[in-house]
């Protein structure tokens, strides 16, 4: 580590020791909340109602509020779906993908990236589920016995793959999660004063005491997780892409699909990732340790994973051409210029074109910007769900069968509640566990001497 | 990691050694051989086998239209009738020595890639800012070197052999008009990619663009070589370069690979045939890269690096022998799945005539190194590396064999003598290539910022 | 062997040397000098992962890869039965005209379940391995150790030269020494 270039920027910057890093990154959890958290946390709540009431009213009436009961099946809600599944990608790449490439400065942002994961899948687990209608007999998704009510469920489909996918990235990147927060719980523990808090992080830390045994093993189970995280994650999003691509609906079947939607993942996660971490290095003062060198490193992915995308929509435009396939060369013409086409070209703009401003230094380096660029990098990759899954179905086979769909009041609700969920949970969890990972951290400090 | 001691670099000059020499030129004597075994059996037994099924079908179809049913009267299987209109057609009477220009078509766009990817990889590393790979950094940039004779090669052998090599330039040459008996709404559909013109000037151009970026590369690595310790303004200028040349190659290496392999079956199409192929080769040339790495530190070079930089090659042999079969299983699920014709034709005629070499290809790029290279103590070690890493080159040559032959000839081909023979030789002038490259400058990038990084190297846990 | 590393549990230690470190060059210079002076180190308790202190206190690599292999190859062999029952054996269904036999479209599944086991079998016996449980009485020396100090601890033997390896530790910047007797410490 002393061999570290000159030429490297350093990881964290005030001269910090290892008391300041608890000291800093405890500070939010020993002391009571700030205002901004306690501004943020209620609005947070008011997005939950919002989430609360639509869902009720789904619930209380029926699907049938939903503006998908036409040939457009998938409308909003599988949009939102694979939209917060894209954002759950960036926190375990961050910590695995990133984690086996030795990329140090995954360190600062590892472990909020990985809450958003957990919240983010969360938060799309609640599309599907609801999708169903009648979430009561929701446990038929799950293979059973007959005797329970269903049949066997059936392994040829991609439905049931997401569902086996989404349980499973869900768990394992919490069971990571949570495995990375072990030690920084004992610190917390051994900080608190208070006797619930003494209580309640003494149980979670599990007698944690850091010794070197203890220590050279559990950097071991982090890295075969990481080995093992890495193909599960490419994993999820590639069973989310294959809801669609083993259809044969024109604009949908592809065989790029796969890594395209990862990339596409990464992307997304990486532009909430950089939402929530300009502010919070300002808001929090973590501008020590989420320094402006992670900011360049995290816009720079941005903008590699936005080309890829990028390339993958000119690759799928060229070759439905290419096909000679009349079906797919029309659902390439209608994304562009039929009545959706507003949809298509805010995608093209917003993620082809738009993060090539990262290849100025200026843009990589200016916090508010990057901010700005963050959302359209969301509103984006949401556009991208809509275009994939709207301009696809509203053509039909049947001419008589061709709609035009937008969202009914109800799905705008559970969109924007879903953002209710995501950052209450995100705030509770700012106040109550470390957002940096305190003892990567600290091993990183001597970086360059 | 490292603690406490220091590891002093210095340059070292590789010579090409009698052995290293001995090396590629058996490879090059091998080849030839084999070749020349393959070549004097050209005419043989098997080949016209081929051609006596295939006439005969042909005289029972139609130009066009009938392309299906050529393939499917040789195995009067009823279920595959449904694939009729769209399945890949083979214009039958093939000279003799469409094999032998499909081979070396092969041959030159196999290494081409790899040269290609090397200089990728190269690219890749100083974008990525990568200190580990510094000290081995010499060898992609000996192999990236290569890129004219692959390419020379590849445009002799589309020279001589396009129209046989490629149903679509053999249809071209017909020179249909709609309405004419045979034409082919699809392949006049396509004719403004796939042309001569195009087979010719797009790659070339692109080449030539590769090209003077990778000399610009090379000079400036060479540059830096020269230059004052600490001046790190040459790996700045190299960054910018590497950019520009992953820009230019991500945007452009898919079509080239939908020009010249996937047209080979010139009705069917695949999004992701770009990203497959730039995988294929990309786990082939770090398994080269490997051997390379191994070759010249048993000959004395490279002392600080140390097994940790071969685990790590052996990990990314590991990592993207996954990547590939993830990127397979992608292609093949996909379309086993949805079962639309023209699509499926590609596997029906692979898993029907070749069924040996589709689960051969499978094993060997997948379920061997996969298992193979498992273990860390695997990755560790140089025995097992050589073994596992030749059969993954092996494996991966097949797989781009396996792309290009039954498309071209339909049944009744297998990857023999003259085959293996074919690869051998340009194995063989590759390896003495690159040994040659090697020795025109120092063997370590002495001025490289992330030089003692990559010194003190350690893999961790 | 039992999977639980008896080494990690304070109670059962009579009586040790413990030294306090805060800076880890120091520390590092010093537990490397003890074990080259022929002194079997207990264990070194530090905030954070330090690299090499594993080896200088003669801790074996882990077997925790060879464990998860073993799960993996349990938890494929799991999820392969599971399906192969379900829509093989039990009860067969004709969906889309699908063949009723090992399919590529099984491969997600088994997939997911081989990393389910792994991930989860493997975290078990990594937490039994390592005395984690949930509410289990933390064993500190130092309120501090997992802040910013390095805690090493020695057993003393028959015929050890106290003074002489408090001298080592005190030379190599040890902030603080200590004597640990049936689990109190008293400030050396």
């Amino acid at each position: 580590m002393i061999h570290d270039s000159i030429i490297r920027d350093r990881l964290v910057t005030g001269d910090k020791t290892a008391s300041d890093v608890t000291r800093d990154i405890a500070r939010p959890i020993l002391n009571n909340p700030m205002i901004a958290w306690k501004v943020g946390f209620t609005l947070s709540l008011i997005f939950l109602g919002i989430f609360g009431v639509s869902l009720l009213y789904t619930l209380w009436t029926g699907i049938g509020v939903w503006n998908i009961n036409k040939s457009v099946m998938w409308g909003w809600d599988i949009t939102n779906f694979v939209f917060w599944v894209g954002i759950g990608h960036a926190g375990t790449l961050i910590s695995a993908v990133l984690l086996l490439f030795r990329q140090k400065w995954r360190m600062s942002i590892n472990r909020s990236a990985e809450a958003m994961t957990i919240f983010a899948v969360i938060c799309a687990a609640m599309f599907p589920v609801f999708h169903m209608g009648r979430v009561w007999v929701g446990y038929w998704a799950l293979p059973l016995p007959n005797a329970f009510g269903s049949l066997w469920v059936n392994f040829n489909s991609p439905l049931l793959w997401d569902v086996f996918a989404i349980s499973t990235y869900f768990s394992v990147s919490l069971l990571f999660w949570y495995i990375g927060l072990i030690p920084d719980i004992a610190t917390i523990r051994d900080k608190v004063k208070s006797k619930l808090g003494k209580t309640m992080y003494g149980f979670f830390s599990m007698g944690w005491t850091g010794s070197t045994r203890t220590w050279a093993r559990y950097e071991l189970i982090s890295l075969i997780l990481a080995g093992l995280s890495t193909p599960l994650v490419l994993s999820v999003h590639t069973i989310v892409s294959t809801d669609f691509a083993t259809s044969v609906v024109p604009g949908w079947h592809t065989t790029i699909f796969p890594p395209y939607f990862v990339a596409g993942a990464i992307f997304s996660g990486f532009g909430m990732v950089a939402t929530l971490l300009v502010v919070a290095r300002k808001v929090m003062n973590y501008e020590n340790y989420i320094t402006i060198g992670h900011l360049d490193a995290m816009t720079k992915i941005i903008m590699v994973t936005g080309t890829i995308v990028g390339i993958a929509y000119l690759t799928e435009f060229f070759i439905a051409w290419y096909s000679g396939n009349v079906y797919e060369q029309y659902a390439f013409t209608n994304r562009m210029f039929g009545p959706y086409w507003w949809a298509y070209w805010s995608m093209m703009t917003c993620n082809l074109i738009a993060p090539q401003v990262f290849w100025f230094r200026w843009a990589r380096t200016t916090p508010w910007f990057i901010f700005i660029m963050s959302i359209v990098v969301n509103v984006g990759m949401w556009f991208e769900r809509f275009v994939i899954i709207v301009t696809s179905l509203h053509r039909d086979y049947l001419p008589s069968s061709w709609v035009m769909y937008s969202g009914s009041l109800t799905e705008i609700g559970l969109f924007l509640g879903t953002f209710g969920i995501f950052f209450t949970c995100f705030f509770l969890f700012a106040k109550f566990l470390p957002v940096i990972n305190m003892a990567e951290v600290k091993s990183i400090l001597r970086n360059r001497e | 990691m490292g603690h406490g001691h220091h590891i002093e670099v210095k340059q070292e000059q590789f010579v090409f050694s009698p052995k290293a020499k001995r090396f590629s030129m058996i490879l090059m004597v091998l080849g030839l051989i084999f070749a020349g075994l393959g070549i004097a059996n050209l005419g043989g037994h098997e080949e016209t086998h081929t051609a006596k099924t295939e006439v005969a079908a042909h005289e029972g179809a139609q130009h066009g239209e009938g392309h299906a049913v050529a393939a499917h009267e040789e195995h009067g299987n009823v279920e595959t009738e449904a694939f009729g209109p769209r399945m890949e057609f083979h214009p039958l009477d093939k000279p003799a020595n469409t094999r032998i220009w499909a081979n070396l078509m092969i041959a030159g766009y196999f290494f081409l890639m790899i040269s290609l990817v090397a200089l990728m990889w190269y690219a890749i590393q100083y974008i990525a800012n990568a200190g580990w790979s510094v000290g081995i950094k010499r060898i992609p940039e000996a192999i990236m070197t290569f890129i004219p004779v692959p390419f020379v090669v590849l445009i002799v052998a589309l020279l001589m052999g396009k129209n046989d090599i490629y149903h679509w330039a053999h249809y071209e040459h017909l020179g249909l008009k709609p309405g004419d008996a045979g034409y082919d709404a699809i392949l006049a559909g396509k004719s403004g990619f796939l042309n001569s013109t195009m087979l010719f000037v797009f790659p070339s151009v692109l080449v030539v663009i590769w090209y003077l970026l990778m000399r610009k590369l090379r000079s400036l690595s060479a540059a830096e070589d020269n230059a004052t310790r600490g001046d790190v303004s040459f790996f700045r200028t190299s960054v910018k370069f590497s950019a520009a040349f992953a820009v230019i190659f991500g945007f452009t290496i898919s079509v080239i690979a939908w020009l010249l392999i996937m047209s080979v079956d010139a009705h069917w199409y695949s999004t992701i045939f770009g990203f497959y192929n730039f995988v294929t080769h990309w786990v082939t040339m770090i398994t080269i890269m490997a051997f390379f790495v191994a070759f010249i530190k048993k000959e004395g070079y490279l002392g600080f690096v140390t097994n940790e930089h071969m685990h790590d090659l052996g990990k990314f042999m590991f990592a993207f022998t996954v990547f590939w079969a993830y990127l397979w299983l992608s292609q093949y699920l996909l379309i086993w799945y949805a079962q639309i014709p023209e699509e499926m034709a590609y596997y029906q005629i692979r898993f029907e005539n070749y069924k040996f070499n589709f689960l051969l290809n499978f094993a060997m790029c997948f379920c061997i190194p996969f298992l193979g290279l498992l273990m860390r103590s695997a990755k560790r070690n140089r025995y097992v590396l050589g073994i596992i890493g030749s059969i993954m080159i092996l494996g991966h040559y097949h797989d781009v064999w396996l792309m290009v032959f039954p498309g071209v000839f339909g049944s009744g081909m297998q990857f023999g003598f003259l085959e293996l023979g074919n690869f051998l030789l340009f194995a063989g002038v590759f390896t003495y290539w690159v040994f040659t490259a090697l020795t025109k400058r120092g063997l370590v990038a002495v001025n490289h910022p992330y030089l003692d990084e990559s010194a003190h190297h350690d893999v961790g846990v | 062997m039992g999977i639980l590393d008896k080494k990690l549990s304070l109670r059962d230690r009579k009586k040790m040397l413990v030294g306090v470190w805060e800076d880890e060059d120091q520390l590092m210079a010093g537990a490397g000098e003890l074990a080259h002076a022929g002194i079997h180190i207990h264990d070194v308790y530090t905030p954070y992962p330090v690299h090499g202190l594993d080896r200088i206190i003669g801790a074996r690599r882990s077997k925790l890869a060879r464990i998860a292999f073993f799960c993996a190859v349990t938890g494929l062999t799991l999820v392969t039965t599971m399906i192969w029952y379900m829509s093989v054996h039990d009860w067969p269904m004709n969906i889309g005209n699908k063949p009723v036999r090992f399919t590529p479209s099984w491969a997600p599944v088994m997939f997911e379940g081989t990393v389910l086991c792994t991930a989860f079998g493997m975290s078990f016996f990594f937490f039994w391995r390592n005395r984690l449980v949930h509410g289990i009485k933390n064993e500190l020396l130092d309120i501090r150790q997992t802040d910013d100090r390095m805690v090493l601890t020695i057993e003393t033997t028959d015929g050890m030269d106290e003074k002489a390896v408090l001298d080592m530790m005190k030379n190599h910047g040890a902030v603080e020494l200590r004597a640990f007797h049936n689990g109190v410490q008293t400030v050396l």
